[in-house]
């Protein structure tokens, strides 16, 4: 099979058994990699409602078919399992340059299973695998635990992927951090590596990715580095990275503000990614192949001593640590922002989480006495520094708020739950919906709970410029309408995004944030496979890799009442250009019924009808959830 | 006639230290006309907003007026319009 490495590794952590797996070309093609793959890895394999930080719980590191063919954008890889934050589908992918050293190391994919008795680590070399001791290296800080396996094992260009006391400790939105700044962020999948004992991954390899016609392959590469610099966006991310956005966010009244209460922030100024590029920028890194360079590397020593090993924030952990939390210090930001790496916690929820203590402090539901005599009023940096070290390391405060918002507030009780800003347990990251209402409907039908990256941005779509009828996006739709038509593009971008994690592509450097275009990418996949594929059958692929995740979490028991938003998401905007905004519940309602019908989903119930898994190839999950249902 | 525009983008708001601008532009204008009296008030949204020579907006800006994208810059506006100058903001 080509534009594969035809190999998939499972490591066996309980009983210390490394055995490789041939990926059949079937499944390949039905799959292409990434969330697909995944998705029908964890799906055939996990029985329903196991503990998501127990044995029976796997993990999946998959690359995509395109993850190491040197184009711009092709370095993703996606990890996967059931996530300890949400309890359903959790998957995050990443960029940098451990996606296509996996490859180049031999596997497309990696599943772990059961828990180590001890602290391993796994090592992977050119087709060879092997677990090592980590115990020497728990408790390590993600960064220093890279430094000391490279000097073990005698190579710089060992790429790995690890995690910091915040995995280790199971915080449940622990995150994977790789090359100290490249992020597996959501969903808690560092605290299933953590639970599993296993402390990093370390990929190197030569072999060469075998391609069907590597002259057409390298015709196309130039092609993409050609379109790469028409992208819309490229001189921005490349000057500002994501943060970038920033001001534009604010001055259009979406900039997520003191939990959610506000969306516009008096010194979002200080927080830019312009004044990033003014003050403490150092550099911007590239990833694989990819010119765009958008990773904004930032260092500072007052107020606060900040590493530039360790990055720099871009647009959701600027807000998130920022003006989520009213918090206007950048260099307190850039400070929370490498602890969170360095520590391995995902940065969204660690500041939605934060935010949600502060809220609970000003209305008097936590006291000092709860917060170890720390003052969480709003834009106290310091407090959101000593919470971060606190949250990873489960001490004090930081046990409660270790548990991600949702189970915080139950604790809490009191009416905390009105704080809590999550979408089935996962935060809510940094994007109004209240301004862009497709993303409402993105964000509430998101398998992975809260996230904004399952369907491109209403705002594109307004534009004739960037409607794509190849895949249905035939009509421009305002960012405030709820219709039919609105339902329908978000169904199409949710398949369209679905395919991207399943090639692993990078949103900011492939249309429509970015220049390659998907023709181009297609054609990458054929040459690359041999594989006569078409834009249908790619898009039908992303389809299949949707509906599994959505059954994944059905076989969980998630139906029609938990697609919705909280309820401070739905009450008209209070301010800014799109004050008196709302999302009405009938409204919302008759969207997803909308939403449904595209999808081929019951309405009553939201689970996907038996004629779509048909359609979709997936005609046995039909009885796999019937046979969860019957056993409820 | 005079004209009010809203700054809805940062850059705009950035390079003119305000978040809206009167221009006086004449009966017919276009909002092309609208991106010249702009660019003669505020010199530094040459290059970085508007495309000198043309008065083209630099990707990825448009303008939105009364309530609805603007499908281009040939579009005439008449006094009382509600113009805002955005940008589109992406997902990530
Ligand atoms: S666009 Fe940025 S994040 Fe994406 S691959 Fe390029 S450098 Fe990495």
């Amino acid at each position: 099979m080509f534009g594969y490495m035809g190999k998939i590794l499972r490591v066996n952590l309980t009983e210390n058994r490394i055995t490789e797996e041939r990926l059949e070309e079937n499944i390949a093609r039905a799959f292409l990699g990434g969330r697909g793959l995944g998705a029908k890895i964890l799906f055939d394999e996990l029985a329903p409602g196991i503990d998501p930080l127990s044995p029976e719980n796997k993990l999946v590191v998959a690359a995509g078919v395109v993850t190491g063919i040197p184009f711009a954008g092709n370095c993703r890889y996606v990890i996967m399992g059931k996530s300890p934050l949400t309890n359903i589908w959790g998957e995050t992918n990443a960029s940098g340059f451990f996606g296509p050293e996996l490859r180049f190391a031999g596997f497309d994919a990696i599943v772990f299973e059961g828990k180590a008795e001890r602290p391993v680590y796994l090592w992977v070399h050119n087709g060879e695998a092997q677990l090592r001791d980590a115990s020497h290296l728990w408790g390590k800080v993600t960064g220093e635990t890279e430094e000391l396996i490279k000097r073990e094992l005698q190579d710089d260009r060992i790429r790995i992927a690890s995690i910091g006391p915040g995995g280790e400790n199971l915080v449940r939105y622990a995150c994977v951090l790789s090359d100290f700044h490249h992020a597996n962020g959501r969903t808690g999948m560092g605290a299933v590596m953590g639970a599993k004992n296993l402390k990093a991954i370390a990929v190197r390899g030569t072999l060469k990715i075998p391609l069907a016609d590597r002259d057409r392959i390298a015709e196309l590469c130039k092609q993409a580095s050609k379109e790469v610099w028409e992208g819309a966006y490229k001189d921005l991310l490349h000057k500002y990275g994501s943060d970038g956005d920033l001001d534009d966010l604010h001055a259009t009244g979406r900039l997520p503000t003191k939990n959610f209460q506000k969306c516009t922030f008096e010194q979002y100024e200080n927080i830019t990614g312009e004044t990033m590029a003014e003050t403490i920028l150092v550099r911007r890194d590239p990833c694989f192949a990819c010119p765009i360079a958008c990773n904004q590397v930032v260092a500072a020593q007052e107020p606060y001593v900040v590493d530039p090993a360790y990055g720099g924030p871009e647009y959701e952990s600027a807000a998130a640590l920022g003006s989520t939390c009213m918090n206007g210090d950048l260099v307190a930001v850039a400070k929370a922002n490498e602890l969170c790496n360095k520590y391995s916690l995902d940065t969204i929820s660690t500041g939605v989480t934060i935010a949600f203590a502060m809220e609970c402090y000003e209305k008097g539901l936590l006291t000092k006495a709860d917060t170890d005599g720390i003052e969480l009023t709003w834009g106290n940096h310091q407090a959101i520094i000593q919470l971060v070290e606190k949250i990873a390391k489960r001490e004090g405060i930081g046990d409660l708020l270790a548990e991600g918002v949702k189970r915080a507030a139950e604790k809490i009780g009191r009416g905390a739950e009105a704080f809590a800003i999550h979408i089935k347990g996962q935060e809510v990251p940094m994007h109004e919906p209240r301004g862009k209402k497709g993303v409402g409907l993105a964000y509430a039908t998101s398998n992975r709970g809260a996230c904004h990256l399952q369907a491109e941005h209403d705002d594109f779509f307004e534009d004739p410029s960037w409607l794509f009828p190849e895949i249905g996006l035939d009509k421009t739709i305002d960012r405030l309408d709820m219709g039919r038509d609105k339902a329908r593009m978000v169904k199409i971008l949710g398949d369209f995004k679905a395919l991207y994690d399943s090639l692993s592509v990078c949103m900011y450097a492939s249309w429509p944030e970015g220049g390659v275009r998907v023709q181009t990418i297609k054609d990458i996949v054929a040459a690359a496979t041999g594989w006569d594929v078409t834009l249908a059958e790619l898009m039908t692929v992303g389809e299949r890799a949707f509906n599994l995740c959505r059954a994944f979490n059905v076989r969980e028991g998630v139906s029609r009442k938990d697609d919705v938003l909280p309820a401070r998401l739905m009450e008209p905007l209070p301010e800014g250009l799109y004050q008196g905004q709302a999302i009405p519940k009938e409204q919302f309602e008759q969207m997803l019924d909308y939403y449904y019908e595209f999808r081929g989903w019951d309405k009553e119930t939201g689970i996907p009808t038996e004629e779509k898994l048909e359609e979709l190839g997936l005609g046995y999950v039909t009885a796999k959830l019937k046979t969860s249902r019957q056993s409820k | 006639m005079k004209l009010t525009v809203g700054f809805y983008c940062g850059l705009a708001r950035r390079l003119s230290k305000e978040t809206e601008a009167e221009v006086e532009v004449h009966e017919g204008a276009t909002l092309r006309d609208v991106c010249a009296a702009l660019a003669k008030k505020f010199p530094a949204f040459l290059g970085q907003l508007i495309v000198p020579g043309t008065h083209d907006l630099v990707e990825p800006h448009f303008f939105n007026v009364n309530g609805s994208r603007a499908a281009n810059l040939d579009v005439t506006v008449q006094e009382g319009d509600r113009i805002l100058l955005m940008a589109i903001t992406a997902g990530g």
